[in-house]
């Protein structure tokens, strides 16, 4: 007999809170720190797993996104909380694009077709980095770390530094983890998000 | 001893003494107020005070090197930033300090800099004292004051054990990449990034299982597990941790009432009645 | 007695397997202690999570038959509600620990059953009491030994007040001090408290003396179950199914086979009161010259270290002083308990760790003065947990990871990688079948000859293993051993950083015990065993078979007996 299984919602919050520690560990060592400067890195392997995040765990993964910036900011690089907060809707198009993007266009995060290339590395690696390196450069502009002026600048550190640990990084471990993931309890398949 | 965040504390130092309430204000006050102040020389008496604070709750200065060179990286840019795009900033005086080369570097755009920079100065100050005195228990009991749900603190909680856990699992994965002949240090740092994501795919594993294997353990001791957005708020009885750990005494309350009024006060002071002395007098 | 469990019929497989246990009966009456053995994959921890409700509720698959805890149905009843009844304790004390603190991790369970703070409060100081943690109450999981984690776990399960304790290989994970710490909580908990304990276990020296009955799970099903003196009537049959038999229990079915013990005995002190009966005293007989003239071979030295400390960034002073010289073709072992340096040293031998004061030189080179990745090619180092290292989507990947390190630096021609790949397979025993294998898909000692294959490709003269046989069952550990046996005598120089004190006994040819960063002992093996006064310094015992035989030693027992077989030999030759 089989029986329904109740969805495991422990191992998922367990998940959630690893995926953002996780994430932290890797936001304070896992960075190459070019000289742009502490808070916009030139090489910002988390954000890989912000995107990886949502497209494996849904809600989960997605919600870990903007969480995990908040902690990680305080704790590792001590940015300022205010200005973390700022950075929501940033973290948020760079958590939540990918995976609303691959859900839409029924696209498979094991990276088999062209297609789903394409998908990773347009929406995943570029589009959401261009956005998110926008809305954050324009919210350390309006929480008055940096100038109007200065914001090109940053904003292409911050998207460079993102979108190639994305194309690297990203590529690596979805094609190298995706398969044992997807086996495990704490995958989240759609059309669920949590 | 007690272990906060960032140091060990004795048990009966006057910081374990404080409300977790108030420490959580404490950590808002620093968050927010240097925002309103202007006066570059207000904010770093402010930080200076913090990071004094923090020294006397024996903060090992070896845990806070790293914020060192923050400081000095966000020295850079702020000053770069000011020095190189700050036209706008210029001010109607338009006074020039230094010309290099071509640019021009502002008095009003480097006093906005410096301005920049205190705020950032005081902020991570406070949050080092916050997180030096702050216990993982004490956070619980506040946020659970706060009404936030059982649920979403212990993953809160959780977040912070799982930190120095994996902090552990990277060091030791660095490790074994060098024992396959990969060293980063060794390779020139226009090739690191094609080589520097192995070792997120162990650490990926080791997050995975740890996660099941916790869950299974989390539900073996009765925790009833739900959706993230289900329980954020909290409508339960007072829990054990919160009852023991959470206390407000009457200089508590004046403690928090006073930092409500201080923010009050730059507030109208700053907005309302446009006072000197939250002003930058480096313009 | 009214019976706590009853399991009836129990069937169950995972989602798209095949079935892991295949009609399971067995009863287990209140108060009583009950030993689960088999060897791994025979479905124990299948079994103890269906005592606790996590399968099948937790899990997909199919269930078949019930399972009743304390009269409450595991099948109807939440998981929630079970856990009201039947407390867990799993392996790995890391991943149970869910909180930052001993105390909160205590008050976990209590308060998720809604508790009050006062009867909390009494709950939390009654479990540290019972598994003497008091004064451990607020410390971090940083500050606390395996064993102290896992008793914190077993805190945080007896805070719940179960009926039932289950404990999935409590020990598996631990160094020496902490399995004895779990084992003296076990005996305070079955000899003072009213509570019915399963314990899954391979380690099972102590657990004779405790256990009601034992039970023997192979292939899904029951093989045998009875009284602990009566299961352990067949030791051989036992060994066979994989299971770790006391060597008293094994050297005690020799001697009653030859008529000289009229039953099979479960402890030391036991056999050795029986033993004593047949034999006269007199001066041992002298060790075996064997080791000696092994040692005559050996070849060059290899590895020298002088005057070697170790100072980590936090303070911590691992090593103070160590002299070593290690030669090529030696099989060593570094024991000693955790904390007492011998993995901080064995990783100034590849470079990993450089020395705070003193030098160590490998085929020459001074480590300081040479990159890892160079030392890397001479000293090959595998780590205690193959998830750390590995790195790659596929086991060919994997071998090949090494080797593509290497020649991107030069240090390989990549033409030779086939060759190597294939032969390190052969060494290591892994088919072509599973070259397109996930790693991690693989079983837990598969992947660990995985991670050791992807360091012998790369043909380092020195092999380092970290707990070769951590968490695997009888079969499985001496599978590795003898491969790793087989790699020594083709010519590897081995050293193996161990706890298992029987591998340590059967395999290696010399011993370094450590205690506190210095050596406090190095020699042949035999010899250090035959010291146990010092070894007890650093909380190791020898093998259950030297002691038995340093017990009788006035019976004319030499002091290097440190084998089932050795001790075999010299009884026949004492009674002659």
């Amino acid at each position: 007999m089989s029986e329904e299984v109740v969805k495991p919602y422990s191992a998922r919050l367990s998940l959630f809170a690893a995926w953002v520690g996780l994430c932290i560990v890797v936001g304070t060592y896992g960075s190459l720190s070019l000289p742009i400067g502490g808070y916009v890195s030139g090489f910002w392997p988390a954000m890989a797993l912000q995107a990886i995040g949502g497209l494996w765990f849904g809600g989960w993964g997605f919600a870990s996104a903007f969480l995990f910036p908040l902690v990680s900011d305080v704790l590792g690089e001590a940015l300022p909380f205010y200005v973390a907060v700022a950075l929501i809707p940033a973290n948020i198009v760079q958590g939540g694009l990918t995976v609303v993007t691959f859900r839409a266009l029924k696209a498979d995060m094991r990276l088999k077709s062209a297609k789903d290339w394409a998908l990773w590395l347009v929406v995943g690696c570029v589009l959401s980095n261009a956005i998110g390196a926008w809305l954050g450069t324009t919210a350390f502009v309006l929480t008055g770390l940096i100038t109007w002026e200065a914001q090109p600048l940053f904003f292409t550190g911050w998207f460079i530094g993102n979108t190639w640990p994305a194309i690297i990084f990203g590529s690596l471990i979805l094609k190298a983890v995706t398969p044992f993931v997807q086996r495990s309890r704490l995958y989240v398949e759609a059309p669920d998000w949590w | 001893m007690q272990r906060t965040f960032l140091s060990y504390i004795p048990v009966d130092s006057i910081f374990m003494k404080v409300s977790a309430s108030t420490k959580l204000s404490f950590f808002f006050l620093f968050n927010f107020y240097p925002f309103f102040i202007s006066n570059p020389l207000l904010n770093f008496l402010s930080g200076i005070i913090a990071f004094l604070l923090t020294l006397r709750a024996r903060v090992n200065l070896r845990t806070i090197s790293k914020y060192y060179k923050l400081f000095l990286t966000l020295a850079f840019i702020i000053f770069v930033s000011s020095a190189f795009f700050g036209e706008s900033l210029a001010g109607p005086s338009r006074e020039v300090i230094v010309r290099l080369g071509p640019i021009n570097v502002y008095k009003g755009a480097m006093a906005f800099g410096l301005e920049a920079y205190s705020r950032v100065f005081a902020l991570v100050c406070g949050m080092l004292f916050w997180l030096a005195i702050t216990t993982g228990t004490e956070l619980f009991a506040a946020l659970e004051k706060l009404r936030i749900g059982y649920n979403l603190r212990i993953s809160i909680v959780m977040i912070f054990r799982y930190f120095s856990v994996f902090d552990g699992d990277y060091h030791v994965i660095r490790e074994a990449e060098k024992s396959r002949a990969l060293d980063l240090s060794t390779i020139p740092i226009y090739k690191r990034p094609l080589h520097f994501a192995y070792y997120l795919v162990p650490l990926v594993m080791l997050v995975i299982k740890r996660a099941l294997e916790t869950g299974a353990a989390m539900e073996s001791r009765a925790f009833k597990g739900t959706k993230l957005y289900k329980g954020m708020i909290s409508k339960g009885k007072e829990t054990y941790l919160t009852k023991k750990y959470y206390r407000l005494e009457r200089v508590d309350v004046l403690a928090i009432i006073s930092m409500i009024a201080i923010l009050a006060v730059i507030l109208v002071g700053r907005f309302y009645f446009g006072w000197a002395w939250f002003m930058n007098p480096f313009y | 007695m009214p019976r706590e469990v009853v399991v009836e019929d129990l069937w169950w497989r995972y989602a798209g397997g095949d079935w892991i246990l295949k009609g399971i009966n067995f009863t287990v009456d209140e108060g009583e202690f009950l030993v689960v053995v088999g060897p791994n994959d025979s479905g124990k921890t299948t079994l103890a999570r269906s005592l606790n409700g996590l399968i099948p509720h937790s899990v997909r698959g199919d269930f078949k038959g019930r399972v009743l805890v304390s009269d409450m149905d595991t099948l109807k009843q939440g998981i929630g509600g079970v856990s009201t009844k039947v407390g867990m304790v799993f392996d790995d004390p890391e991943a149970q620990f869910i909180l930052t603190k001993v105390e909160d991790e205590v008050a976990f369970g209590p308060m998720n059953l809604g508790l009050s703070p006062e009867e909390t409060e009494k709950r939390i100081m009654w479990a540290l009491q019972v598994t003497r943690l008091e004064g451990q109450i607020f410390k971090e999981p940083a500050d606390l030994s395996g064993g102290q984690k896992q008793r914190a776990a077993i805190s945080a399960t007896l805070a719940m007040r179960p009926e039932i304790l289950v404990l999935d290989e409590p020990t598996s994970m631990l160094d020496p001090i902490g399995k004895a710490e779990v084992m003296s909580v076990l005996r305070d908990l079955k000899e003072k408290q009213d509570i019915t304990i399963i314990v899954f276990e391979h380690h099972l020296d102590e657990l004779v003396e405790m256990a009601d009955r034992f039970m023997l799970l192979y292939k899904g099903e029951i093989l045998r179950e009875d009284k602990t003196r009566d299961f352990f009537s067949d030791p051989s049959f036992l060994y066979e199914k994989g299971v770790r038999v006391p060597e008293v229990c094994l050297i005690s079915e020799k001697l009653e086979r030859d008529g000289i013990f009229d039953k099979v005995y479960l402890t030391l002190s036991q056999a050795s009161r029986s033993l004593s009966k047949h034999l006269k005293e007199r001066p041992s007989i002298a060790p075996a010259e064997k080791e000696a003239r092994e040692f005559e071979t050996l070849g060059d030295e290899i590895i020298r270290v002088e005057g070697l400390h170790y100072r980590y960034p936090d303070g911590t002073i691992a090593l103070r002083g160590i002299d070593l010289t290690i030669r090529r073709g030696e099989f060593i072992a570094f024991i000693g308990q955790n904390g007492s340096g011998k993995t901080t040293l064995s990783k100034t031998l590849n470079g990993l760790l450089r020395p705070t004061k003193g030098r160590v030189s490998v085929f020459g080179m001074d480590t300081t003065k040479v990159s890892t990745v160079e030392l890397a090619q001479r000293v090959g180092y595998t780590f205690q947990n193959p998830d750390h290292q590995l790195f790659k989507g596929s086991v060919k990947e994997e071998l090949e990871f090494g080797l593509d390190n290497l020649s991107r630096i030069g240090k390989l021609d990549p033409t030779e990688k086939k060759g190597r790949i294939s032969e390190a397979m052969k060494t290591a025993g892994i088919s072509e079948g599973l070259l397109e294998e996930h790693p991690y898909m693989l079983s837990k000692g598969l992947r660990q000859r995985v991670a050791i294959a992807s360091i012998i490709a790369m043909k380092p003269d020195v092999l380092i293993i970290d707990e070769p046989t951590t968490g695997q069952d009888m079969s499985q550990s001496i599978e590795v051993m003898r491969f790793l046996d087989g790699l020594n005598k083709l010519g590897h120089t081995l050293i193996v950083v161990t706890h298992e004190m029987w591998v340590v006994a059967n395999w290696t040819k010399r011993t370094v015990a450590m205690l506190n960063g210095e050596i406090l002992l190095d020699g042949p093996t035999r010899e250090v065993f035959s010291r146990p006064d010092e070894l007890m310094k650093t909380f190791v015992q020898p093998p259950q078979i030297a002691r038995l035989a340093q017990d009788l030693k006035n019976y004319g027992y030499p002091p290097v007996v440190v084998t089932v077989d050795e001790f075999y030999e010299s009884t026949k030759e004492l009674l002659r």
